[in-house]
């Protein structure tokens, strides 16, 4: 078996090199950052800290930004924020068909509480259906969630194009923007929305930690109710090393373009190169505009499943859509929600570089691929 | 050298998990799997109490998995289960049979399903913890032999596997007795170790059947199912029933009726929606009919003396076996065999010598419906039906026990 090769970092990251160097540092940040005395205030310097510095990263105030356990408690606290019960006419809240399935069950929440939940369908190459948004968006409109980048395909959303037209039905704009941080840049004003969430593990931080913009005057209900930590939003005590684990990757974040940037070519020459070896592969969302880790393909005359288990078992990571709980895999969702069937969903295979990927893993992986392909099809050939 | 690569088929129980240790021992590259068949959180199953497949056994498999450190998958066939387990259950049971899940499970998910798993996941092997044996028969052929442990033998399940792939096919526990595997695995510290045996249908909980069928059958299907339950051979109405399906063959606990002699379900009619009972000298029955048998090994000869086995606890009697009009044949038992029951599987073996353990599958099928019981046969002291006979009260015939006569 090849060196273990980790292709599924949209999945989640490994930790930073730089967290395990200077983990001992953390080890210091074990006092209440509620206390008044010194165990409590030096911990209460790093939440402010890091604060001010995703702040400065986002280009937005300290305030707007605070601390949770995650993107699904962000999205999930967001969407239960609106009123118990529609007020004033406002009762439908628009949903792009390829969100996250906790933004889609937050959503489903609401329509126990009188909502309509509405979701705007996606093409089959990753577009949002820009008509029946239009037509969706009137004055009814309580709030719309739709994500920056595809967790499955990579592909962006131009987020800022609509914001205009949601502002204008004075509905709320809130945006998953788990896929942004240290891919692409993310700034909720000029993208123009009200909420946005992030989560540090698909960035190289710990899991359990994450963030959530909240634009100054936007409406907010803590989920966790607590002694008042965050200003009141999330309550508990604040997951300390994970916070200092975010406060450590700032710089790095900052700096994520010349990463990507060598990311992106390894992704698009691993493209080329599949290309010319299977020529019927199908890269979802070629054409628009992606993340530059991202690469959804589909590969005719196999099961992804059977595929996934493979190249485990040769020692590279990957996945065939979003991780279910259970540990079984089902066809992904969002090629679903895109009108694929579930046979082509089921030929799908995500591979997502992170940082850290090289030249030599990709070549590595090609060649893994490519025996299993051949060998998987040609087992499905004699007994389909 | 490559190792060779042998997918483990992990239940969660003790068995499988054995057989995923010993291949490990034996120096297998072993990669596990569970199939997750059926979704548990709908049902009453009270987790882990010995059903196969339930979630917390996916967590036990997975434990175990952990503890070998092999790579280890769920496999969501709940779709795939659906259709080919549950689905013919349900239509089995509205017809007035008792049928046998766990050979369609077998067929179309461990060893159709897996064995395309196995070959896409470039494996030698198959393993399962059956208790069953792979050989050679006396024509040199691949063979399935029953296990080591006669008490635990599950070859009854395996008799609509393919030939060809005996030979990808282990059963690592086949060769022990139950308490041995049970030591092997309190050895190697399994969490598994002290786990109860399966027993019954996976997917059936505390329920029973009746309540299941009615849970999850089609509800026009459920419509019009109540008729009478007569008595046999008086043909006096004695009851209203909820439906065949609430019923089993040989059956006599239950019935809630008041009669002077000890009543059992001696036949369901589907047409007539008849639940017919009587005395327990009915149920017995000196040969059948049995459909679409599929041969794993050389068919038996005419007038052949061949062990059939009727119900998988059932120790076995021998009988011959003729051919009976288009993909039907006629088992004519040595001895008469109380409750042979539609929809359950009549398996055969061919006895080499007296002195072999060791019995080789031959194949098997599946009981017919049984000659029905006519107004003509009515208050007559004989069934004209020519292969029914009255015998004389026997009790607890032909059942499985640890100290009587096994044939097995």
């Amino acid at each position: 078996m090849a060196e273990n090769i980790y292709l599924d970092h949209n999945a989640t990251t490994p930790l930073h090199p730089v967290l395990r160097e200077h983990w001992n540092e953390a080890m210091q940040f074990w006092g209440n950052p509620s206390s008044i005395h010194w165990a409590g205030r030096k911990v209460k310097e790093v939440l402010r800290e890091a604060r001010r510095g995703l702040a400065e990263l986002l280009q937005v105030s300290p305030l707007e930004i605070h601390f949770n356990g995650g993107a699904s408690e962000g999205n999930s606290s967001i969407l239960a924020s609106l009123p118990l019960n529609p007020v004033d006419g406002k009762r439908k809240i628009l949903v792009s068909a390829v969100e996250h399935a906790c933004v889609q069950s937050a959503a489903d929440a609401l329509s126990m509480r009188g909502y309509e939940v509405v979701r705007i369908p996606v093409s089959r190459n990753g577009e949002l259906d820009e008509k029946v948004f239009m037509e969706q968006l009137d004055p009814t409109v309580a709030l719309v969630s739709i994500m920056k980048a595809n967790n499955e395909t990579g592909v962006i959303f131009p987020i800022q194009k609509w914001s205009k037209a949601v502002r204008e039905v004075e509905a709320w704009f809130h945006c998953d923007a788990v896929q942004t941080l240290g891919k692409i840049s993310f700034f909720p004003d000029s993208e123009g929305v009200d909420y946005a969430t992030f989560s540090a593990h698909k960035f190289y931080g710990l899991k359990g930690v994450g963030f959530t913009f909240v634009r100054k005057g936007a409406p907010f209900q803590p989920l966790v109710h607590g002694g008042g930590q965050e200003r009141g939003r999330r309550g508990g005590t604040e997951n300390v090393v994970g916070i200092w684990a975010l406060w450590k990757l700032l710089p790095y974040l900052q700096s994520f373009e010349s990463q990507m940037r060598k990311v992106k070519f390894l992704r698009d020459e691993f493209e080329n190169k599949l290309l010319t070896l299977f020529p019927d592969v199908k890269i979802t969302g070629a054409g628009n505009e992606r993340i530059g880790n991202t690469s959804s393909l589909m590969i005719p005359g196999i099961n992804g499943e059977n595929l996934m288990m493979a190249l485990d078992l040769a020692g590279v990571a990957v996945s065939t859509g979003s991780a279910c709980s259970s540990g079984t895999s089902e066809p992904s969702a969002s090629l679903r929600a895109m009108g694929f069937s579930i046979q082509e969903a089921g030929t799908s295979l995500r591979v997502s570089l992170g940082w850290f990927t090289t030249d030599e893993e990709m070549n590595q992986f090609l060649q893994i691929l490519k025996d299993i392909v051949v060998r998987q099809r040609a087992v499905r050939e004699v007994s389909p | 050298m490559k190792k060779p690569r042998v997918l483990v088929a992990m239940s969660g129980g003790v068995d499988s998990s054995v057989a995923a240790l010993l291949l490990k021992q034996q120096g297998y590259d072993v990669v596990g799997a569970t199939m997750q068949v059926w979704d548990y959180s709908n049902c009453n199953i009270e987790e882990g109490s010995g059903t196969c497949c339930s979630s917390t056994d996916v967590d036990d498999a997975r434990s175990v998995a952990d503890r070998l450190q092999i790579p280890f998958y769920v496999l969501n066939c709940e779709e795939e289960f659906r259709q080919a387990v549950i689905d013919p259950f349900i239509a089995n049971y509205l017809q007035g049979k008792t049928p046998l899940p766990c050979v369609n499970c077998n067929t179309f998910l461990k060893f159709d399903h897996l064995v395309q798993k196995m070959r896409e996941l470039d494996c030698d092997y198959l393993a399962t913890g059956h208790y069953a044996q792979t050989g050679k028969n006396v024509f040199g052929e691949d063979c399935i032999r029953t296990s080591q442990d006669l008490w635990k033998d599950q070859t009854y399940f395996l008799f609509t596997l393919q030939q060809g792939i005996l030979q990808k096919l282990l059963f690592p526990v086949g060769r022990l007795q139950k308490s041995e595997v049970r030591q092997l695995a309190l050895e190697a510290g399994l969490v598994v170790a002290r786990k109860k045996d399966s027993t019954g249908i996976c997917f059936v909980g505390d329920q029973g059947y009746g309540k299941f069928i009615e849970e999850n059958a089609p509800k026009e299907k459920l419509l019009g199912q109540e008729g009478w339950i007569r008595h046999y051979p008086s043909g006096k109405k004695m009851a209203r029933h909820q439906g065949i399906y609430h019923f089993t063959l040989g059956q006599s606990r239950g019935l809630g009726m008041d009669h002077h002699e000890k009543l059992f379900v001696l036949r369901l009619d589907v047409n007539s929606k008849t639940v017919w009972v009587g005395a327990e000298e009915f149920l017995f029955l000196d040969s059948m009919l049995v459909k679409d048998i599929h041969w794993l090994g050389v068919p038996p000869k005419s007038n052949e003396r061949v062990v059939v086995k009727i119900r998988s606890t059932h120790s076995g009697v021998f009988a011959s076996v003729e051919p009976e009009g288009l993909n039907q044949w006629r088992v004519q038992f040595e001895e008469p065999q109380r409750a042979v029951t539609p929809g359950q599987a009549a398996v055969f073996y061919r006895v080499s010598s007296e002195m072999e353990k060791s019995k080789e599958l031959l194949g098997g099928g599946w009981i017919e419906d049984l000659p029905a019981f006519c107004e003509t046969d009515l208050e007559t002291p004989v069934m004209k039906s020519t292969n029914v006979k009255v015998f004389n009260k026997r009790k607890s015939f032909g059942e499985n026990t640890r100290s009587g006569t096994t044939i097995l």
